[in-house]
């Protein structure tokens, strides 16, 4: 018999791929420790000027077009790039920024921004009425754009001189100050980028406190502070804005020095911080609220006793203390406690009261509910199912769970497949406009926060506050608040909140109540 | 011409291999658009009203029969265009791709060399140590590391060695070379986990085999010594059945850099998929899809061929 030979040193050959491990590990081994943007790594730096430092956003960026994004992330980028006429003060009424002087007329229905002087775009080139003109003139006309519910109500924009631009409004427009002109919309862009159509978005170029140093490649964007910008050097020189799409990565790096601030992180990873280290915790309450879906137009919750015993039934410390990790307020009346002109609803779960209202509806001898979320919108929206789920069941609502992915969540609620469901909405500006208008409004775009409710007594009312400012407005909020207390379209929880980590102190940098992140600047030269 | 056994077999595996990518392009362009909701929903999200649903619906040409879609995209895919992304406006799905595997590429063949490097000397170690005490520590540690969840490895690594020791960074990318390759250390070695695991096994069953071969007993009756037994000829001939496991395991690699991926933050294929599926970016779906298969058909194409090119009975056969 012949034996077989054994084959010759074919290992040489297999050899140059271990060989070639060996030598990335080894490269790798000798790279040393973590690399931080911080310079003193691990501690937390005072509110003095920084060279450069690193924010994690959890998405990428998808559009830096003003008509065409839908991302809270690409509004961030917008909000730190674009220069604004009137901008959020401290307090969260506007002030002037590139506009000196900015005032609306007696009866709300037309503004005047006189611009300052000397003005210049981060490129260089001058700023005048003209480009204000010309960005505006692409807001109101742009086909599909995202922007037209927010811009409808604006009739024209007209330069009277270099300086002096008068918008006029199809209506009293009492919040056209903070929304839009206060808001990313109202953002300024040279009427020369804009001739060379969408292309110019890819790269936009403005007059707000940075400017694209480099555009997205994948992993970060990174800005620059404008040297042009009108209103003070920002105090980080350059912010670099990476996306780390997992809250537990991002805490991981934030912690060992790679970051230095983490955007809008699910609430329930805060517990892992502690209370000692470097690295904070800062909650900022926003002009918004979480609130449970429910269908008015079919099913069992198209009676509105059901579903305001479903609100009574809920507990809402529980679910702030459990899901939001004690970091925000519950809440139950339509208008955020961050808003002026909130009314304080009691958040007092009524077991009792929410059985009495269940008489009489579908569900007094109990009932089966469909409760469809999605984890990918809200990170903690399977937390709150279980919970919800839980106190229902004491009033003898059995809920059934239905996890979704967004996409098909987004289709559910297009097509009005859905009873109950988690949703949450929030306002960039301490006014109603948008609140009401996207969350109550029959005709207002979101279908009454997809509910489906409609009440041309509520439409009226969000009318006067929209058109009114001062205590005509705050009467018509309260109205409001009243009005969807007697119909409860859906139930609100919670004030929305954005959670940031940062191992910098909020002096320098901070998220405010409109979700924008704020570089601190120097005074105005 | 007549072609030899070893031709034969590595042009069937290349037509498999294009075999494959067809079927799985077809496969891929006709699961995303089963599933419930569309691109309108990534775009424009949950405050997308009618009027902009159908007018991206038109943009995207969605509103277009099934077939028309097919013949467009087929003929983008003949042409190499795999379109443009729905959800990165103005961005190729070539380049998301591209940019995207210059991360993962990495990775996936520092897990593959590091799993080579530790698993071939680890499963002789054990062979050549058979039912003693190491050999059962090294075969109960490979069951340990198959049982243990490839995320689970990952956030010990990060735990330890980036918040505790401080020696590596907890994730991230540089997007540079060389400091890449601080970056690749943990991913990699969370990723190569399982497939150390496996080869330790494997080179351990394979070198017991062999050490009662015929041509071993020839070199040990020659008088060679020990070591030079163990080196020559006994581990040269165990290590050949990791060839094949390293092209089989391309493809779980891959799978397994999309939790790698997540745990470390990185910005690689498999977050770029998460994202296109969530968003339901139909061109980047399908270009990951077909992609990747072609990488992993590859890989075991590259396999094959290696096999045949280090074994010369392979080449008889």
């Amino acid at each position: 018999m012949k034996s077989i030979p054994a084959p010759r040193a074919p290992w040489r050959r297999l050899a140059a791929i271990p060989a070639l491990a060996a030598a990335t590990m080894f490269i790798a081994a000798c790279g040393g420790g973590t690399s931080s943007t911080s310079p003193n790594n691990g501690t937390e730096q005072n509110a003095g000027p920084r060279p450069q430092a690193t924010v994690a956003l959890g998405q990428a960026p998808t559009s830096l077009d003003p008509a065409v994004t839908v991302t809270g992330f690409d509004r961030v980028i917008l909000g730190l790039v674009g220069g604004l006429l009137v901008e959020t003060g401290p307090n969260g009424n506007t002030v002037p920024a590139l506009a000196e002087k900015f005032q609306m007329s007696a009866d709300n229905r037309s503004a005047t921004a006189t611009l300052r002087p000397g003005l210049k775009f981060s490129d260089g080139t001058a700023l005048t009425a003209d480009d204000v003109v010309a960005t505006w003139k692409r807001n109101l006309s742009k086909k599909d754009s995202v922007l037209a519910s927010i811009v409808s109500r604006v009739k024209s924009v007209t330069a009277k001189d270099d300086r002096t631009v008068v918008f006029q409004f199809k209506a009293p427009y009492a919040s056209f100050a903070q929304v839009p002109l206060a808001y990313y919309v109202g953002a300024v862009y040279p009427s020369e980028g804009l001739a060379k159509g969408d292309k110019f978005f890819e790269q936009p170029v403005s007059a707000g406190p940075y400017k694209i140093a480099q555009p997205w490649n994948g992993r970060e964007i990174v800005l620059e502070a404008n040297p042009n910008y009108a209103l003070g050097k920002p105090k980080i020189q350059t912010l670099h804005l990476t996306t780390i799409e997992d809250g537990n990565a991002a805490l991981s790096q934030l912690q060992t020095g790679q970051i230095d601030v983490a955007y809008d992180l699910p609430p329930n990873l805060v517990s892992r911080l502690g209370n000692a280290g470097p690295v904070k915790a800062i909650p900022r309450q926003a002009y918004g609220f979480y609130d449970l879906r429910m269908n008015n137009k079919t099913g069992p919750l198209a009676n509105a006793d059901l579903r305001k015993a479903i609100s009574l039934a809920i507990d809402r410390k529980q679910l702030v203390n459990v899901v939001w990790q004690g970091k925000t307020s519950p809440a139950a009346g339509f208008w955020p406690p961050t808003m002026k002109g909130h009314e304080t609803a009691s958040t007092t779960r009524d077991v009792v009261q929410a059985k009495q209202l269940l008489a009489g509806t579908d569900c007094a001898q109990g009932c089966e509910l469909t409760y469809s979320y999605s984890d990918q919108d809200f990170p903690f929206a399977g937390q709150l199912a279980l919970l919800i789920r839980d106190q229902l069941k004491q009033i003898g609502v059995s809920v059934k769970l239905r996890k979704m992915d967004r996409a098909a969540l987004v289709d559910a609620l297009r097509k009005g497949d859905y009873q109950l469901m988690n949703g949450g909405i929030f306002s960039p500006m301490d006014v109603p406009d948008r609140l009401a208008g996207l969350a109550l409004q029959s005709d207002g775009g979101l279908n009454a926060e997809f509910s489906g409710y409609a009440s041309k007594k509520m439409d009226t009312l969000i009318q006067q506050a929209n058109q009114n400012a001062g205590s005509t407005r705050t009467q018509a909020m309260s109205q409001i608040d009243a009005q969807f207390h007697a119909d409860q379209p859906y139930a609100v929880l919670a004030t929305w909140v954005y959670m940031t980590a940062s191992r910098l102190p909020e002096s320098l940098i901070k998220t405010d109540a409109g979700g924008r992140i704020v570089v601190a600047r120097d005074a105005v030269r | 011409m007549r072609l030899r056994a070893w031709q034969r077999r590595l042009a069937v595996q290349a037509a498999q291999a294009l075999l494959a990518a067809l079927a799985v392009s077809i496969v891929a362009f006709l699961v995303v658009r089963i599933a419930p909701g569309d691109p309108t929903a990534g775009v424009l999200g949950q405050q997308g009203t009618d009027t902009a649903v159908a007018a991206l619906r038109a943009q995207l040409h969605l509103d277009q029969p099934l077939t028309e879609q097919f013949r467009e995209y087929f003929t983008g895919l003949l042409g190499g265009d795999l379109g443009q992304s729905v959800l990165e406006r103005g961005t190729s799905v070539s380049s998301i791709i591209s940019r995207s595997l210059s991360t993962t590429l990495p990775i996936v063949l520092s897990a593959m060399g590091l799993a080579v490097l530790v698993g071939v000397p680890l499963g002789l170690w054990a062979a050549l140590t058979r039912h003693r005490a190491v050999d059962v520590f090294l075969r109960s540690w490979a069951v340990m590391l198959l049982a243990t969840p490839t995320f689970f490895v990952g956030l010990v690594l990060i735990l330890v060695l980036s918040i505790q020791a401080r020696m590596l960074p907890a994730g991230g990318w540089s997007g540079t070379w060389p400091e890449n390759l601080r970056y690749i250390v943990l991913p990699a070695v969370a990723l190569s986990s399982h497939l150390t695991a496996m080869i330790i096994r494997t080179v351990r069953q394979a070198a017991v085999d062999v050490a009662q071969d015929q041509f071993v007993e020839a070199a040990v009756a020659r008088g060679l010594p020990r070591r030079v037994v163990n080196v020559r000829h006994i581990l040269p001939n165990s290590v050949l059945p990791v060839v094949t496991l390293l092209g089989i395991s391309l493809g779980a690699l891959f799978t397994g850099a999309v939790i790698v991926e997540a745990v470390f933050g990185l910005p690689g294929v498999g977050t770029e998929l998460v994202k296109a599926v969530a968003g339901r970016d139909y061109p980047v779906i399908q270009g990951i899809a077909v992609i990747s298969a072609l990488i992993v058909v590859f890989g075991n194409f590259l396999a094959e061929a290696a096999y045949v090119l280090v074994d010369p009975r392979a080449r008889r056969a």
